[in-house]
């Protein structure tokens, strides 16, 4: 799993958890906004719906006075007109709700509104006929129909509760106080209806029935006071002076005008103070109901507007998110991730080899400048090794190139040398063999047999210390000066004299070197010898006798004024004299063991029957077989003399 | 690589080499070292070859810088040298160049007397 897909996953978990905690939250704000734009709706038609409750309660007593006196109710017609109005307000309240079942209300409602306009016309045309009969029949029908009317508003009233309900415990406050005043309202409807003189039931037993609805008003008054006390007192204060009013004024009139009915106090001034105080209470239960509206409309209109403020908040926030959900997606995919995958292709592409400049963009977090410097050094170190491993091979091509020079050159000083090398030959009475295996291209060792006279043959051989090059080339130069050395040879100067103003002359800035100087003369049939640092040559006598000989002598280049001592030794027809240098014994096989002068000899001895021929090949075999890798470590050089 | 122990004797440097072969690989290690020493104000120094059992002439040609550096200012002294390498200085006559002693301290005594 990438990084990619990792972030993908997760910024999805995230955004998905976000938007589950958001939307409910919007959404239910939104619900509440609506819902208390509807109540504020619902409670005008709610009021209306009241409103028209209390003035067919109203009608209904001025029609039931107009049938017990004969006189027409003042009230009446605005009573009717404020009905039909307030039923037909909350019945287009309705028929714009949203609400299915608040909109089935409308319907009935504006059925009761026409059919209270509907007879208010034909009782109007009643009573212009001037029917006595007629009239109170009419009355009758009036009655019925008010008190109908007023039973299915009641009705529209308890379905409205049902469906919407009371939405918190302001409006439930207000609610109890709207019952209360209508309970007031039916109470003081009651006493008007009683009290009134000339009553259908008589006098006496309206009083009754005062006195009782006096006794209930008093309990619905203490009732609704005590809730009023205990009970959200800042709603129900509105309703306290309709309370207070009844309690204080209009229980005590009534009381005295019953009283005053019995025969205790002045009649007439009892009913004219109480029907004063009926019209104040009716006063005040409209004022009341006015003001139990404003309430529940003001509470409902906060409610709403907290609602809007609430709404709007989440709104505000669920921005706020979508924008920083939307900001930290554009962070994270753009100076992170993107970033993070180019380092990624970029690392990869220097592994591949492919260096090409890094695209830097501006980047908002200073770790990943550091990933960037990181990558660039690395691109930097990586071009860097590129660069040096070019330089190398270029280094290389050179080196090989020099060596091949170098090669060429050091074969060419091997041609020079092995021509100064003569070929195995005759030269006056003396026949050469020869053995030379150089253990590089060039060679320290080197030697040479030339004729001095008509009688005389000179022999040289050298070793200079080490081998290669340089050895050679010293070894060359000793080559030359051997040569003079022997073509040095005088009658007042012998070959050791010539040897000691060769290493006089031999320059100091050059290596030393061993040589053995041989000059055969055949006249005397004798040799003479000067030893100088080389190996003591063997002596093979004609009958077999092999023999060392020599006393040794320091080497070439080591002292300045060196004294070299010459022996003279016989040497007739048959005999040989082997001259090598230290290479032919001082060969190690691989385990360490040297060849050793021992064996030489006593290789030398068991063959000293062979032909000289023979003798050249069972030690060439001896010792370069001693070394199995067939390379002997030093110049193995041989030359035989034999006299013939 | 060349394996040797060194003790300062008064005025004597004595070096001992620990090889069994003193040849052409060994060879310049062993004339730096007598040359460096030499050059450090050496003038008295024994060098025993008690344990060398075979020296070719590379090696011979070593001990001969190390007396050409000396140039007769000092001495450069071998001891213990015996079997081939006893041989070759013979051979090539090295006891005219090198004072020769069986041992380290017929070396030194004889150097102090």
């Amino acid at each position: 799993m990438n990084i990619r897909n990792t972030l993908a996953v997760l910024f999805m978990a995230f955004g998905l958890t976000l938007a589950a905690l958001l939307v409910p939250q919007v959404l239910e704000s939104n619900r509440t906004y609506t819902s208390t734009n509807d109540q504020i709706v619902v409670d005008q038609a709610r009021n209306d719906v009241f409103e028209a409750v209390l003035a067919l309660r109203k009608g209904r007593t001025a029609l039931t006075l107009l049938a017990m006196r004969g006189e027409a109710g003042i009230g009446l017609r605005d009573d009717l007109a404020a009905a039909v109005m307030f039923l037909n307000r909350a019945a287009q309240t309705f028929a714009m709700s949203e609400n299915a079942v608040l909109r089935q209300l409308s319907d009935p409602l504006a059925q009761q509104a026409d059919r209270l306009s509907d007879n208010a016309v034909d009782f109007a045309n009643i009573t212009a006929l001037g029917d006595a009969e007629a009239i109170a029949a009419a009355l009758v029908m009036q009655q019925q129909l008010f008190v109908e009317v007023q039973h299915e508003t009641l009705l529209v009233r308890q379905q409205i509760l049902q469906e919407v309900g009371i939405p918190d415990t302001v409006m439930g406050a207000l609610q109890m106080m709207r019952n209360y005043i209508l309970s007031v309202s039916n109470a003081l409807n009651d006493d008007l209806v009683l009290a009134a003189p000339n009553g259908p039931d008589g006098n006496r037993i309206g009083l009754r029935q005062v006195q009782s609805s006096v006794d209930r008003m008093t309990t619905i008054n203490q009732f609704y006071s005590d809730i009023a006390s205990a009970y959200r007192p800042d709603t129900i204060m509105v309703a306290l002076d309709l309370a207070a009013y009844l309690d204080s004024t209009y229980l005590p009139t009534l009381n005295n005008y019953v009283a005053a009915v019995s025969g205790n106090g002045n009649l007439t001034a009892a009913q004219r103070d109480w029907a004063t105080t009926v019209n104040d209470a009716d006063l005040l239960v409209n004022q009341t109901t006015a003001r139990l509206f404003a309430m529940s409309q003001a509470h409902l209109t906060s409610e709403r507007e907290e609602a809007r403020r609430m709404l709007n908040m989440m709104l505000i926030l669920t921005a706020f998110v979508v924008v920083m959900f939307g900001l930290s997606l554009y962070l994270v995919t753009q100076h992170i991730v993107r970033p993070l995958t180019y380092v990624q292709l970029k690392i990869n592409d220097i592994a591949a080899g492919h260096l090409d400049p890094i695209i830097r963009k501006k980047l908002l977090l200073r770790d990943l400048d550091t990933v960037f410097d990181a990558l660039r050094a690395l691109r930097i170190s990586s071009r860097r090794r590129e660069m040096l491993t070019a330089d190398r091979l270029a280094l290389n091509e050179h080196i090989v190139e020099a060596h091949g020079i170098l090669r060429s050159e050091v074969d060419a000083a091997a041609k020079v040398q092995l021509s100064l090398l003569p070929r195995p030959e005759r030269v006056g009475h003396i026949r050469f063999s020869s053995l030379f295996q150089p253990s590089s291209v060039v060679a320290g060792d080197t030697y040479d047999f030339i004729n001095l006279s008509d009688t005389r043959v000179g022999l040289f051989q050298i070793d200079v210390a080490g081998h290669g090059a340089a050895a050679g080339l010293v070894s060359m130069a000793a080559h030359i000066s051997a040569r003079r050395a022997l073509r040095g040879i005088k009658p007042d100067i012998n070959l050791a004299q010539s040897v000691q103003t060769m290493n006089a002359h031999w320059s100091p800035e050059l290596t030393y070197f061993t040589a053995l100087f041989v000059e055969f003369d055949a006249t005397s049939r004798v040799a003479r010898l000067v030893q100088a640092g080389h190996p003591h040559p063997v002596l093979m006598r004609k009958d077999g006798k092999v023999l060392r000989i020599g006393q040794g002598g320091l080497p070439i280049g080591v002292v300045d004024g060196a004294v070299f001592d010459m022996i003279e030794f016989d040497f007739d027809y048959g005999d040989r004299l082997l001259v090598f240098s230290d290479g032919i014994y001082e060969n190690f096989n691989s385990e360490g063991e040297i060849y050793s002068e021992e064996r030489l000899v006593q290789l030398l001895q068991d063959n000293a029957s062979c032909s000289t021929a023979d003798l050249v090949e069972v030690i060439k075999s001896s010792v370069v077989s001693w070394n199995k890798a067939g390379v002997p470590s030093d110049d193995v050089s041989l030359v035989i003399a034999e006299r013939i | 690589m060349l394996n040797y122990s060194e003790t300062q004797d008064d005025m004597i440097l004595v070096l001992e080499i620990a090889e069994q072969r003193l040849e052409a690989s060994n060879a310049p290690d062993l004339r730096d070292l007598l040359v460096g020493r030499i050059e450090n104000g050496s003038d008295q120094i024994v060098l025993d070859l008690r344990q060398v059992t075979f020296m070719d002439s590379s090696a011979l040609g070593a001990l001969i810088g190390g007396v050409k550096k000396m140039r007769g200012l000092g001495t450069l002294a071998l001891s213990g040298a015996n079997g081939p390498v006893l041989q070759l200085l013979k051979l090539t006559r090295m006891d005219k160049v090198f004072p020769l002693y069986p041992s380290i301290s017929d070396a030194v005594a004889e150097m102090k007397g």
